[in-house]
């Protein structure tokens, strides 16, 4: 740090004590326990016994059917949860914002984030009830249509991952639509004007105006459905525990399961390193080679 | 001013400190003595009886030991082991704590369970003549949670067992009786079924109920070669014996009777409603209540609740698992005695944890697990909840729990279930291979041999645990 540096903290010295607390906070709950993560990794840890074992936690995760099962369930429930917060959100957020009528915009705006007041487990029991094989909605509508051989969902091993995925319906996540309406606000009024006058209306004006100024939003998106649906276990955990087999078994649970069920917190830690880093260089992928600057020359 | 403000604080410090001296004399004890025994006052909304649970108890001990504030940790929210777990590593659990037996068992060598032998060996001074602490206790179900090292780290207060729940209005409708055999409960649910009743309400959400049947079954498939595991000859096969024995080859899933046993298992399940393997227990008790199904299977935690529910049309009785015999296989003999297979398995199972020990609170926590279990105090508590049986002598059973008074009185189950053979892990393993084959999403043939693989992993962490 140079003098000037320092002159600027000795200027502004409260503010920084006053950023003190938080400082120490997020260091002891976020930094410790990342740090005590990466070590434990290459331990053999019972949660107080240690020892230090190199890379067998590593090594341990390839025979693991349950994690290796975890990994494929996990890309497809991201790559399903990326395509989906890719477009019915900023489907929505489109129609919204070009709706005539504040007090409407308001209205659908209110809608759609109403629901996320709503407890994660109160959705989960909900659609438990749905998926129930016997007296489920679904089941009972699929029945009103004359189908009578209906899913088992949760309970077989061929529809338990897709029910997983299913949840949430129509799936537009109140936290995307608000980023994308918010991103769509930012636009100048005049990049519309001078869009109608060129005749660049409807599709035209969505692929050439809106898409290309909402890339910044859009990459936020993706890291932020790409950290959630790797760290994702609530809802195999609440409605399948993994099952059947390991057909919606994930890696945040496959982690829960072997820290506080197994006592193999070592290759519990091992697990979650391995899936920090992965997010680590899907992140650095896609700042780095998703550009907001090419929308931004372009237009 | 000043000087009136100064008299005020030199009182306020002399205050402070005489309480401070008053209440550092009074020792305090936390408790936590699971869900069935907190008063059903500490989780309001959340219990179907209203139970005293120990509050005699705490009251009565407090009233002779004044000096003694015994303070309850409430029922915690979500799974219980990841709440020990983290609890017992922070050292910041209940001095005297509620767990199961296979969890104090699987902790040997962390420091986070008290050895209860020395204690059980004294006298119980609130149990008049009392010498040995450990004669109170019938020692069967006890007896089954000695763990690999040797010692006793849980008192077992109760003992729960687990049993048929059948329709009897609906078994008089077809002509039904209580099954004498396994063949015979097959023959009940094959009628039931060809008059479109669903037999079986099951779940497969979490292991008990699965491995309460898989774990019935190897008592009577591998019945006749128990010597081949039984090394010390009790006729209890410890994880120990078994780790050996699948190491060896001796015991394996895979094997002509291990598969035969999983096919008998897959047999029942045939019978089961659609989508079992999502279905928790509150689920299978739904549709056993709502008449969907004929049977379930489960505790006796639950005889009293079902008696009471008003949502209940119908009569029920309650059977113990029928016995296997020639009929159902070649491989069971004819006359294998059926046993108690909950034994060891209760609601007071109660520890004193490492918050004890590094509190000095060892010989408080164990002179109120004394006076706990003395039959005058925890009789009428067991009584009252009426959820499990009592192992402590000289206690009065609830009468509501008539049905499960014989099975409980059969020797302990040689073999432990399939949660409880080896370890945990193997255990949710189990589950999962298990819900895959029962289902039909693998042939039987193909889940043992995924089993066997499982368990021999399993039998190196039991044998490397038991180096330890």
């Amino acid at each position: 740090m140079n003098g000037k540096a320092w002159r600027d903290v000795r200027k502004n010295f409260p503010i920084y004590l006053f950023l003190l607390p938080t400082f120490i906070l997020v260091i002891i709950f976020s930094y410790y326990p990342i740090i005590s993560a990466v070590y434990h990794a290459f331990t053999e840890w019972d949660g107080v016994n240690v020892r230090f074992n190199g890379f067998e936690n590593f090594l341990s995760m390839i025979k693991d059917d349950a994690f290796i099962a975890s990994l494929l369930n996990v890309i497809k429930l991201t790559l399903f949860s990326e395509i989906v917060a890719l477009t019915l959100p900023l489907l929505s957020a489109v129609i919204i914002f070009h709706l005539i009528g504040e007090r409407i915009k308001y209205f659908f705006r209110v809608l759609f984030v109403v629901p996320m007041v709503v407890p994660y487990m109160v959705i989960l029991l909900i659609w438990r009830f749905i998926y129930d094989p016997l007296d489920g909605l679904l089941n009972r509508l699929l029945m009103s249509f004359g189908i009578t051989n209906t899913p088992v969902w949760l309970g077989d091993s061929k529809t338990a991952l897709l029910s997983i995925m299913l949840i949430g319906f129509p799936w537009v996540a109140g936290f995307n639509l608000l980023i994308y309406l918010a991103g769509l606000d930012n636009i100048s009024p005049d990049l519309f004007d001078a869009a109608a006058i060129d005749g660049a209306l409807g599709l035209k004006r969505f692929f050439y105006i809106e898409l290309p100024s909402l890339l910044g939003q859009i990459k936020l998106i993706v890291i932020m459905t790409l950290i959630t649906q790797l760290q994702a276990f609530q809802a195999p955990l609440i409605l399948t525990n993994g099952g059947p087999g390991f057909s919606t078994m994930v890696p945040g649970l496959v982690i829960y399961q072997n820290a506080f069920h197994f006592n193999r917190m070592g290759y519990a830690s091992a697990i979650g390193l391995v899936l920090s880093i992965f997010i680590l260089i899907l992140t650095i992928i896609n700042m780095r080679y998703i550009s907001t600057e090419v929308a931004v020359s372009e237009r | 001013m000043i000087r009136r403000l100064s008299k005020c604080l030199v009182l306020v410090l002399i205050f402070t400190f005489f309480t401070q001296l008053i209440f550092a004399q009074q020792k305090e004890l936390n408790i936590y003595v699971g869900g069935t025994y907190t008063p059903s006052r500490l989780m309001p909304g959340t219990a179907v009886r209203e139970v005293k649970g120990f509050d005699p108890i705490v009251e009565k001990y407090q009233k002779l030991h004044p000096d003694v504030k015994i303070n309850y940790v409430k029922q915690p929210m979500g799974e219980i082991r990841t709440w020990l777990v983290t609890q017992l590593t922070g050292g910041t659990a209940p001095d005297i704590c509620w767990t199961q037996p296979d969890f104090v068992n699987e902790d040997i060598g962390k420091g986070w369970w008290l050895n209860l032998d020395p204690y059980l060996e004294k006298p119980n001074p609130y149990v008049k003549g009392n010498k040995r602490w450990y004669d109170t206790f019938y020692p069967g179900p006890l007896e089954v949670w000695r763990a690999a090292d040797g010692h006793l780290y849980m008192i077992l207060g109760d003992q729960v067992q687990v049993g048929f729940y059948y329709n009897k209005t609906m078994f008089r409708k077809y002509g039904l009786s209580v099954p004498k055999n396994w063949a015979s409960l097959m023959d009940i649910a094959k009628k039931l079924k060809n008059n479109n009743v669903t037999p079986f309400a099951m779940w497969g959400a979490d292991l008990h109920q699965v491995t309460w049947l898989s774990g019935w079954l190897t008592n009577f498939y591998f019945w006749p070669e128990i010597e081949k595991y039984d090394k010390d000859g009790n006729r209890w096969i410890s994880k120990t014996e078994i780790a050996e024995a699948i190491k060896k080859g001796t015991f394996a899933y895979d094997s002509e009777r291990g598969i035969a046993r999983l096919k008998t298992l897959k047999e029942m399940y045939d019978y089961a409603q659609r989508g079992f393997a999502s279905a928790n227990e509150d689920l299978a008790k739904r549709l056993f209540l709502t008449q969907q199904t004929a049977m379930t299977v489960t505790g006796s935690w639950w005889l009293l609740d079902l008696t009471n529910d008003p949502l209940r049309k119908f009569d029920f009785g309650v059977f113990y698992f029928p016995v296997l015999d020639s009929k159902t296989s070649p491989l069971i003999p004819d006359g294998v005695p059926p046993t108690n297979k909950a034994a060891g398995y209760g609601a007071l199972q109660l520890a004193v944890t490492n918050s004890a020990i590094k509190g000095n609170k060892v010989d408080l926590a164990t002179d109120f697990l004394m006076f706990a279990t003395a039959p005058q105090n925890a009789g009428p508590v067991i009584k009252e909840t009426g959820t499990a049986l009592p192992t402590i002598k000289g206690c009065t059973p609830n009468p509501a729990l008539k049905p499960f008074f014989e099975s409980i009185s059969y020797p302990a189950a040689p073999f432990q279930e399939d949660d409880s053979l080896l370890d945990n892990e193997f255990g949710e393993k189990f589950l999962a291979v298990a819900n895959l084959f029962l289902g039909g999403s693998i042939s039987v043939e193909e889940g043992a041999k995924r089993l066997q693989k499982y368990a021999e992993e399993a039998a190196d962490r039991v044998l490397s645990l038991v180096k330890k």
